[in-house]
Formats: structure tokens, sequence, C-alpha cells
């Protein structure tokens, strides 16, 4: 168990930037997950960690040695790390037992205790009595364990993974995912775990990290990203989400909780804020679709009515997407149960929460701050408001 | 476990590779692996015991010719290089060029090539006391180099094909149209001193040529192809060396040869020694016998050569010598216009330059 | 993607470069300065001068670019199609395709020729079959010219894109096609968009050794265009060799530096191919995916067995049948055939012997040097991207392309005088230098495309898990890349057992090779001898490799 921190690193690649001065610390046996769309760096990110590229600056600092300074790095095998990747990668002419085994090879141990070694992880993925199998005979979800075995048997001080669920089918993914949660729970791992699925990462993870080209977005624990997004970006890649431009009336919150009641297209709201805010500001908000109420039409509201233009039936919900008259906005509202609202029909709509977006210099120092590290912040009441 | 047999392979190989080094290592002949030509150890100029040879007679022919060498002279080791007359020559000159000529005696090709040695300073004179039976022709006035035989170029046909009429003309007549082989100027040396030696003769004359051309003739690479289609019947009739015709025909090949009344054009395949020899003595020596009467015996026998010697008659099979008629040029006129014939040749028969 | 980048241990850069510097620079530096600096003149331009400004060179030079372009083009189609045949397809008897092409490989160059005029000249069995069945004599189709050297030269290297083909096919796991299958892509629009893309890095090995080898080809362009009155630039530059004038040599390099400047294009045309870089991981060592042919099975089955019969084994049967003649041209029939031609050369050739041993010691030799050699250029080239060794790779593959005889004048030049005093002047250490100067390219060309099939995560997992570089290399990249090493290992092998335009410049009594043996025979005029010898020699690789399949070792091939 190890505490990792990561300070400036900047990647190029030629003329291309890869990562602009990315910090962020991980806390010993804290699950961090780097999520963000193909390009925005976090691949890069963690194969530096890894000691697989060269950073161009920064640090890395592992249980408090420097494995990563500049251009000068620690060679991979000398940094204790478990890794798995996309691919698996496990050795084809090897069977499972060798694989294992094989990262012990340059250790000082004897033959008993590597054997036991081999033992104990295999059995920890579950993959007792296949261990004299060789790779072509065993199913994907196997291998991955058998990759993780592999990683795992060393005693790593940190532990990488590169989307390493992406190339299974979904109901194997979702059986993987809390399999490592709960291997998490038992070992207790600092572990660094990259993925673009929006979905795994706030399922699995004690904090986010949100990257974007190249720049770290935010970090945070997974509700509180989700709810408190810090700019457009991290709001639409974690889900669905509303925008609306609207001017700050006056403050209702009361002690630390910042609350505005904010003039918007919806009328007037309710919306959470990080900072205190003046009235009279210009804010944006989002409004996440499962905070938006969806009822049957009042008598024609000031503006135009909403119009439901799709319905997606999805199970224990329904999602609409409503027009404010004629190529006005899109919003998307989710509401439990059937669809009741066909296509066509007018709709009120009711905002039951919504967060202002900070502005950029806000953004910034909201990173200062939870650049260090917190474990799951606790959750924050929602408001209800009403217009 | 399956780690073994992945590298069984390499290993195999390996050990194959080991038993057979070991094996004909051990029962390989005396001659020793590394040819050492300019070991300062084993002596210096003048030492008895070793000579270096360039030729380009056949291998076994050189053999054969050494065994009797060696008969005379006990003890001697000499070392061959050998290889075709253009391979020789080029690496004889390579490494004259570089300063460190390796051979101690030169044994092949025609006059006008030994010309062109003695002119860059290769070569170094000797008077054999064996010149005196030999045709002043054949020999340099300088002593530089002298002729060993006589190789003439004649018409050679496939047996079932119609006997040609004994002349040049032969090969221009509609009998022969399309059904000519000859050697290139630009690979075999014998066919370049043919052209050059052909075209300065008033029954032949580059008109000759045109007419081949005109009547079709194909042109191959040396004197070996020419053997090999006349017969096989691709073509039956060609331009060839005599002895090479006559050493196929004793083989079995159903070949024979004609000599054309005009003349033939005849290379004398010269043997020089090397200007600083390394081993001078040796080499005098090497050069008195292939010289010699017996030499000159021992060589037609083997190679089924015409001798130059005018007191060594020539195999059977050959006509005798009054009635063939020599073509000869001065070897230095001849070595000045080789190139230029060449070129000349390339534009009659539109073939690059 | 980029990849992991280590840096090479300034000792292993040392020792490549070392050897490469000993046994290629060198000579071909010396090579070079030829084209400029005569023994007589001193330096001087006039030799390039007049090379560039003589239009027989651009002739000469563009004759070469079309014949090996297209003689390319036939190996490449052959080669490709042959081997997805017998890696993919549920043809019969697969393993004749194998073997044939194995012995097409070791049919020596100096038999080559005599063989295929034996079959295809004007007088040979396939214009006779055609004279007996049209009732006159005729010339269906004559050999000699330049499309008669397009065919053959295309014929004599299909081996090379065969080989490396067939190895790259095998390697692409069966998952990448069938998913295509699932989308209802159909069969032939898979082999063109996913297998031929995949396979790409060994079909542009292979097709790149088959050009360098086309342009630095001397025999068949020898026997089979010169008599057309077509010269390329092999048979152009023997010509200036033999030439009178003090400035032969020096026009022999500039000829020879162009020669090599095709083959330099012709390797970067290669490297483009492998930038593009398609890595499959090979989590499960199955056989690739396996194509039913159908209906077309046996007819394509017969088709393609007379096709290979009469490309390859009746070259092989007609040196054979003319081994067991008493002369040349003699009628083959019962009563003339005869053995004594075998009993001279195993029993009275003293050469016999000695030729054997030094063959085998020289093939022996290279192999062993060239193939780490190669294996570390090609890691060089795949893992560290590095200058260096693409540039080692450069230079071997022009040592390759330069006619035998212009490299072996070249070796000669440098170690007669040479400028670092290594008395090997002679020796047959001066010969295996040049064998690895000159086959190094054939190890290189396979490892190439072995490492750009190989996925780089295997070796990044590994190191990131604590395996030490030199367990990576035993463990993991050498065992995936044995099919490659075998590859190489065999084709240097044989390629050098059976050499002769080198050797025939550098040997010396006593270290004469089996090609300079055959070669003597042939020169005085013993065609049958010569034969009997090639016989001897392909026999014995027959009997190897039958003794390979015996005790199960993995032949080059995957699949069944």
């Amino acid at each position: 168990m190890s505490k990792l921190i990561v300070d400036g690193i900047h990647k190029n690649f030629g003329s291309v930037t890869a990562l602009q001065k990315i910090s962020l610390e991980v806390a010993e046996g804290e699950f961090i997950c780097l999520l963000g769309p193909s390009g925005s760096g976090k691949t890069t990110l963690l194969r530096i960690i890894a000691g697989l590229e060269q950073a161009t600056s920064g640090k890395i600092i592992l249980d408090g040695k420097t494995i990563t300074w500049g251009a000068w790095h620690l060679q991979a095998e000398q940094r204790q790390i478990g890794l798995v990747f996309q691919n698996y990668a496990v050795w084809p002419h090897m069977t499972v037992e060798e694989n294992v085994a094989f990262p012990l090879a340059s250790l000082p141990l004897n033959r008993g205790e590597k054997e036991e070694k081999v033992r104990r992880a295999i059995r920890a993925v579950g993959l007792a009595g296949l261990e004299k199998r060789s790779p072509a005979q065993l199913s994907g979800g196997q291998l991955q364990r058998v990759a993780l075995a592999r990683a795992l048997v060393t005693n790593p001080r940190v532990m990488l993974f590169d989307e390493p669920l992406s190339n299974l089918d979904a109901r194997l993914r979702d059986e993987m995912r809390s399999q490592l949660r709960s291997w998490h729970q038992e070992l207790k791992l600092t572990t660094v775990y990259v993925t673009h699925d929006q979905a795994e990462a706030m399922a699995m993870a004690d904090r986010v990290a949100v990257m974007a080209e190249g720049r770290l977005q935010q970090i945070g624990g997974p509700t509180e990203i989700y709810r408190e997004p810090c700019n457009h970006f991290v709001a639409r890649f974690l889900g669905k989400a509303n925008f609306s431009a609207g001017m700050v009336l006056r403050s209702v919150g009361s002690g630390e909780n910042h609350s505005y009641l904010i003039k918007s297209l919806m009328g007037e709201i309710i919306a959470r804020s990080r900072e205190p805010l003046t009235p009279g500001t210009q804010v944006e908000v989002v409004i996440r679709p499962e905070d938006v109420e969806i009822l049957p039409p009042l008598a024609r509201q000031k503006g135009g009515n909403w119009r439901v233009t799709e319905v997606e039936f999805g199970g224990p919900m329904t999602t609409y997407r409503v027009n404010f008259e004629e190529g006005g906005s899109s919003w998307y509202v989710m509401a439990l149960g059937q669809p009741w609202y066909p296509v066509g029909s007018e709709v009120t709509l009711k905002v039951r929460d919504a967060w202002v977006l900070p502005t950029a210099v806000e953004q910034g120092q909201i990173m200062e701050d939870r650049r260090s590290s917190g474990i799951s912040t606790r959750p924050q009441p929602v408001a209800v408001g009403s217009a | 476990m399956a780690n073994v047999f992945k590298y069984g392979k390499k290993a195999l190989m390996a050990a194959l590779l080991l038993i057979l080094i070991v094996v004909t290592s051990a029962c390989s002949s005396k001659a020793p692996a590394q040819g050492e030509n300019n070991n300062p150890g084993m002596g210096n100029s003048n030492s008895f015991g070793k000579m270096v040879l360039y030729t380009s007679q056949p291998q076994d022919d050189v053999t054969k010719l050494l065994d009797g060498f060696k008969a005379k002279y006990p003890g001697v080791d000499v070392q061959v290089f050998r290889s075709g007359t253009e391979e020789v020559i080029s690496r004889f000159t390579m490494e004259a060029q570089g300063g460190k000529p390796q051979a101690d005696v030169l044994y092949l090709a025609d006059a006008p090539t030994f010309q062109r040695l003695k002119d860059q300073g290769f070569l170094e004179a000797y008077t054999s006391p064996e010149l005196n039976e030999i045709n002043p022709d054949f020999v340099d006035p300088d002593h530089m180099y002298a002729g060993t035989k006589l190789i003439a170029t004649g018409i050679v046909y496939n047996t079932s094909a119609p006997k040609p009429e004994a002349t040049w003309q032969f090969l221009l007549s509609e009998q022969a149209k399309n059904k000519v082989v000859m050697p290139s100027p630009f690979y075999s040396g014998a066919a370049a001193f043919n052209l050059s030696v052909l075209t300065r003769e008033g029954f032949a004359g580059w008109n000759f040529f045109e007419k081949l051309k005109a009547n079709g003739v194909q042109i191959v690479k040396g004197n070996g192809d020419v053997k090999k289609m006349v017969a096989s019947g691709e073509k039956p009739y060609g331009i060839l060396i005599n002895f090479e015709a006559l050493k196929a025909k004793k083989q079995g090949s159903p070949v024979d040869f004609v000599y054309p009344r005009e003349g033939l054009p005849v290379i004398t395949e010269p043997v020089a020694i090397v200007k600083g020899a390394p081993h001078l003595e040796m080499a005098r020596k090497f050069v008195d016998f292939v010289l010699s009467k017996e030499g000159q015996q021992l060589a037609a026998k083997i190679g089924f050569y015409m001798p130059v010697r005018k007191d060594v008659p020539p195999p059977k099979g050959y006509p005798p010598l009054s009635e063939i008629k020599f073509l000869q040029r001065d070897p230095k006129e001849l070595a000045l216009v080789r190139e230029d014939d060449k070129k000349k040749f390339a534009d009659l028969f539109n073939l690059p330059k | 993607m980029m990849r992991l980048a280590t840096k090479e241990k300034p000792v292993t850069l040392a020792v490549v470069g070392a050897v490469l510097a000993l046994t290629t620079a060198y000579p071909l530096i010396r090579l070079l300065l030829a084209g400029f600096f005569t023994p007589t003149e001193g330096f001087t331009l006039a030799p390039l001068l007049q090379v560039v400004f003589q239009k027989a060179t651009w002739t000469v030079l563009y004759n070469t670019v079309v014949v090996s372009l297209a003689a390319t083009a036939i190996s490449s189609i052959l080669g490709i199609t042959l081997a997805w045949l017998v890696v993919k397809s549920d043809l019969p008897c697969k393993s004749v395709i194998n073997i044939a092409t194995l012995l097409f490989l070791f049919l020596p160059p100096y038999v080559q020729g005599l063989a295929w005029l034996q079959l295809w000249g004007p007088v040979g069995w396939f214009n006779q079959l055609a004279s007996f069945i049209a009732g006159k004599k005729i010339v269906l189709w004559n050999v000699y010219g330049l499309d008669g050297t397009i065919l053959l030269l295309g014929l004599l290297h299909y081996p090379f894109v065969y080989m490396t083909t067939a190895t790259a096919l095998g390697k692409i796991p069966p998952e990448v096609e069938e998913v295509a299958f699932t989308y209802g892509v159909s069969r032939s629009r898979v082999v063109r968009r996913v297998t031929l893309p995949l396979a790409l890095p060994g079909i542009a090995a292979g097709s790149i050794l088959a050009f360098v080898s086309s342009v630095g080809n001397f025999g068949i362009p020898a026997l089979v265009a010169l008599p057309a009155g077509k010269i390329l630039l092999t048979t152009y530059i023997f010509q200036q060799v033999v030439g009178f004038s003090s400035i032969s040599f020096a026009r022999v390099s500039l000829l020879a530096t162009l020669g090599a400047m095709l083959a330099i294009t012709g390797m970067m045309v290669q490297n483009l191919f492998l930038k593009h870089q398609h890595f499959t991981v090979l989590t499960k060592e199955t056989a690739p995916l396996c194509y039913s042919l159908g209906r077309v099975r046996i007819p394509l089955a017969v088709f393609l067995y007379s096709f290979l019969a009469c490309a390859t084994i009746a070259p092989l049967i007609a040196m054979f049948l003319n081994s067991l003649l008493p002369a040349y041209g003699v009628p083959l029939s019962l009563e003339t055939i005869t053995l004594k031609n075998y009993r001279f050369i195993l029993a009275d050739l003293n050469a016999t012997r000695r030729a054997i041993a030094t063959s085998f010691i020289l093939a022996g030799g290279t192999t062993l040097i060239t193939i780490p050699l190669s294996f570390v250029v090609a890691r060089g080239i795949a893992e560290k991207r590095s200058k260096f060794y693409l540039w080692a790779d450069r230079l071997g593959t022009i040592a390759y392309t330069v006619p035998g005889t212009v490299l072996a004048l070249a070796v000669i030049l440098a170690w007669v005088d040479p400028w670092i005093p290594l008395p090997i002047y002679g020796s047959i250490v001066m010969i295996l230098l040049a064998y690895i100067a000159r086959f190094f390219t054939l190890a290189a060309r396979n490892l190439t495309a072995g490492f750009a099939q190989l996925n780089p995560s295997y070796t990044e997992v590994a190191r990131v898990l604590g395996i030490r570089p030199w367990q990576c290399l035993w463990k993991i990249s050498l065992p995936l890349l044995r099919p490659n090493i075998q590859n190489a290992a065999l084709l240097v092998f044989i390629t050098a057992l059976t050499e002769l335009t080198v050797s025939s410049l550098l040997w010396i009594s006593g270290s004469e090779t089996i090609g300079v043996t055959i070669y003597n025979l042939e020169a005085a005029g013993y065609t049958t001898y010569s034969t009997a010898f090639a016989t001897l020699v392909v026999l014995f690789f027959g009997v190897f490799f039958l003794l390979l399949k015996r005790t199960r070792l993995q032949t080059f091939l995957p699949g069944r």
C-alpha cells in the first residue's frame, strides 16, 4: 500500500502536448479512476507512471521515493508496479501457472515460496484448477483474471489498469466490475484505473479524475463530480445534462450551503453553488434529467410550451426529450416508470435541483483544493425548489 | 517442458554442423583451410617449396598438370586460384592495384591480355631455355610471356545436322540461316580476340559480321554455352574453340569440329611470371615445366590441347599442323583495339555498350 | 502509441557496429571510393561523368527496374496465393507445396539455368511437347528475352514471399476474421480488407527480398536475356569488370552504386509498410482460421500441383536426368543411363570432401553470426526506432543487391592492402566475412517482419512486472519469434551452402566451396558431373528435411 504523488507531469510528443502539467495525489489504498475520452491523455499518464514512457517534465513520487523526475526515470522493472492491459497480453506460449509465476523469476525467493505465492494468486482470482491450461483454452474473462493474478503475485505497491474490461461483454463486465471492487476492498491496494466508461468509473472509484485534451478537468468523489461538475465538459461526460442561462436573484441558503434563486428559462429555480454569488450576476446552470419533473400541461405559460419529441424506455426509467416550441432548447428529462407522455404531447417541466457552473477562475481554484486526497465527499443536501 | 523442443531445431542444426566439421576436418586432405600467401614466417623470396598459381584452366586439368610438376619437384606446395578468365584477371588486377599481388605465375587467357599486363608493369621477364623449341610468333619479344598451346577457333556442329563446308562463308549461307550461335565478345575473352582478328582479315572483315547478323546468328555468353546449345541440338552450328568441341566429342556428345580453310584465329593461353613474385625460383621452374616437352605432352594428354612446341605432336583427333592455317596479329595492336572493337560490335548488334 | 524506449547497451551497439563495419561497411566504402579514385589518375570524376551521361546506363537501369518490378509482382502473387492456400484453406496434401517450395530454394542458381532451359528452351520439353501435339516443330514460346527473364526471376524468388507471408498469416488470430463474418462481410472482402493487411509486414518483407534479389541476379539475365540482346544491370556490370580500360573498375563501382540505390529505395518502401503496424495479440495459439474451398477444392489442387510440378519439380528432375547421362547432348535412353558421374563425384574427385567441409563451415559460421546480429538490428528498429539500426539494415541490403562479383572484388580491394592491419587476405575468414555481409539481409528481412507482428504489450507488461530485460528476451521475445528465426536460419544456411559468385573469386586452393566445385566442373565442360553434384546437394536437403519432420520439431510453417 503506497502513496502516489503526480506532480506537474507534462508530456510532449514532438509538437503535440499530450499532458498539461497534471498533478494529483493518490492516498494509500485509494482507488482512483482516470476518466476521459480517447486522446485525453489518460493512458499516457498511466504509462508514465508505469515507467513505459518518459515525462517531459514533472515528478512522480511513489512511497516517498522519486521514480520520475523530468526526463530521468526509474526503469519500469524496478518500480514494483502491477499492470493489467486492455488486451490482457497473457503470454501465449506459457500456461496459466507459468504466466503467473514468471514475474517472480528474478526475485530472491526459494522454489517453495514462489509456488505458494503463485497458488495464492491463482486462487485469489478464482482460477484454481486451471493452472495447467494454456491461454488458447481460456475465455476472455479468465484471461483477464490471469493478467490480474500475474500482476498481484509480486505484491506491487500500485496497481495500474488500462481499460481492462473494454474487451468483455456487458454481463461479464458487470461481474468483473464488482469482483474488482471487492478485491480492492480486501487487498486495499493503491489503484489507478483508466477507463472511458463513466458508469464504470463512478461505480468503482473512490475518486474520479476527469481528463480531456491532456488536462485534468476535475477530480473528486463520484457523487461530487456528478452533482457538482465544474465545467461543461465534465457535466456532459458524466451523463446527460441540461443547461440554462440565468440571473441571480437572491440567496436562499444558509451557512455553508450556497443556494440561490435564479431566474431562468424555466422561471425561477433554486440552484446550488460552490461560491457565494452576488445578485444580478449572469450564471449558467446545469440540471440533471432526473432532477426535472415532467407534468401535464398547465394553462399556457408565458414564453411558450414544452413539447415531447422523443421517448426512450429504459426499463426502470423513461427518458424524454422535450423541445421548447419549435427549434428551441432541447432538454432531457428522466422519469421513473413507463412512458406516460407520448411524442408530440405538451408538457410542463419543473426543476427540482440545479447547479451553478463555476467560472473559469473558480475552476482553477477548485482544482487546487481538490487535488489532494480526500476520500469520498459526503453527499450534499439537495435543495428542492419550486418555481 | 515444451521449451526443450522449441530450441531443438537450432540445437540439432548446431549438433549436425559440429559433427560434420569434426569429421571432415579430421579426414580432410592435407591442403590447409587457410591459404596464407604472404606469410613472412614461411620464407621470403626465392624460397623453395611453394608457389602460387592463378589460372583459368579447368580444375581437373590443373590438378593433373600439377601432379606432374610435383612429381618432378617433390615437396613443393602449390596454391591455386582457379576461376573463369574474367574472374582471375579481375582478381589479379584488383590485388595488383592494391599493391599486393598474391600470384607468382599467371597462366590463362590470350596474348593481348598479357600485353596489357606487360604494359601496366605487372610482369617479369624470364628467358626459359625451353623457348628455343617454340615458334617465336607465339612468344613475347621481351620474353615477358610465352604461349603454351594453340587454341584455334572454328566451326562446331551437331552431328545430326549436315556437315558444314570447311569455310567461314558457310555460316553466311542459306543452310546456316538462324542456325548459328556464337559467344559474346563482352563476356568471353576468346570471342573478343577472335573478333579483333577476323575483322582485320581480308576474307572476313566487319562485313562478315554484318552478314552474320543478317543471317540470324544468336549471341550467347561464352564458349560453354555455345557448346551446350550445339550439343543439345538447339542450334546445329556454332563458333567455338577447338578443344572444347573435341573434348565434348570424346566424352560422347554428338558434336564435331570443322577447320575453315581461310584460317583460324589462334589463342595461345600464355604463361608469365608476376613482377615481384615472392617465390621466383619455383615460378621459373614451373614456366620451364609448362614449356618443356614433358609438360606439353602432359597438357596435351590431359586437356586435349594442341601443343605449342614444334617437337610435340598434337593428340589424336587433330589434323596435322600443316593442314591448319593460323591467323595472327600483333598482340600490341590487338590490345589497343579491343575496346573499340567491342563497341563497334555492340553497335552492329544493337547491344548497350 | 510510442513504445518503451529503452537505451541500448553501449556494448551491444559497439559489437554490432564493429561486425557490420568490418564485414560490410568497410568493403563497400572502398568500393565507392574506387569509383572516384583510379590507380592511374588519382581522384577523377571522369568515370562518374561517363556513367551518368551514357545512354546505355539508363537503358540498362530502366530495363532492370521494369524487369525486377514485374518479376516481384509475379513472385508476390504466387507466394501470397500459395501461402494463403497452405495456411488458411483446406487444400489437400498441403505439405507437398511446402516441400516443393523449400526444395526450390535449394536449387543452386548455376543449375537453375540449365534446368529451366531444358524445360522451356526452344528445344526443351515444353516446346517438344507442343511440337509433338502440333505435328510439326514449333516454338510455342521462346524463353529468351525480357519476358522469359521476368518469368524465370518471378518463379525463382517466389519462395521468399511464400515463407514470410505464410509465417505472417499464421500469426493472425481467427477472431479477427470471425468478427468480420458476423457482420456479414463476404469472404473475399475479409481476405482483402482484413487478412492481407494484417499480414502486410510479412508480405512486404518477402517482396522486398524478391525485388532486391531480382535486381542483383546475374545468372538468369546472362542466360536468358543476353541471347536476345537485352542487357540488365548485372550483366552490364560484368561486362565492365572484364573490360580492358583503366577506368573499368571505376565504372563497375559506380554502376554497382546505382544498383545499391535501387535496393535502398526498395527498403524504404518496406519501411513504409512496417510503419502501419497492426498489432494483433495472439492470446490463443490456435490454428488460424481455415476456409473451405468448396467445389473449387479439387480442380484447384490439380491445377496448382501440376503448375508447381512444371515450375519447380520439373527443373529438378531435368537436372537429375541430366546427371545420368554419359555426356551432354546424348539423348536419354535406358541404354545410355549411367551412374558413373556419381561415382566420380563421390569417389574420384578430391575436392568433394574438402568442398563439403568448407561449405558447411562457412554456412554454419555465417548462420551462427548473422542470426543474432540481425535479431539485434531488427529489435533495434522495432523497439528503439533507432536510426543507427535502420541504416545498418540498409547497409546489409546493399551488400546483397550488389552483384556477387562486385562484392567479391570490393572485399579483395578491402583486404589485400587493408586500412586495418588484419592478415586475413586469402583465408577462409575473408570468405566468411564476405558471406556475413552478403547474407545478413536474408535474416534481417525475416526478423523485421517478425518484430512488426510482435505486439509490444507482451514485453511491456513483462518489464513493468519486474522481469529483467535479458529474461524478457529469452523467455518471451525469442519463443514468440521462433518461426521467423527458423526461417532466417534456414534461408541463410541454404543460400550460403550453395553460394557461388562470391566464393568463385575469393577462394584459394584448399578452401573451395561446393558452389565453386560445381562451377569448375561446369566450366571444364563436365556438365554431367556438375549436375550430379548438384543433385546430391538437393538430395541432402531433402533428407535433412525429412529428418526434421520425423523428430516432430516445428517446421517453419504454422497450421496443420
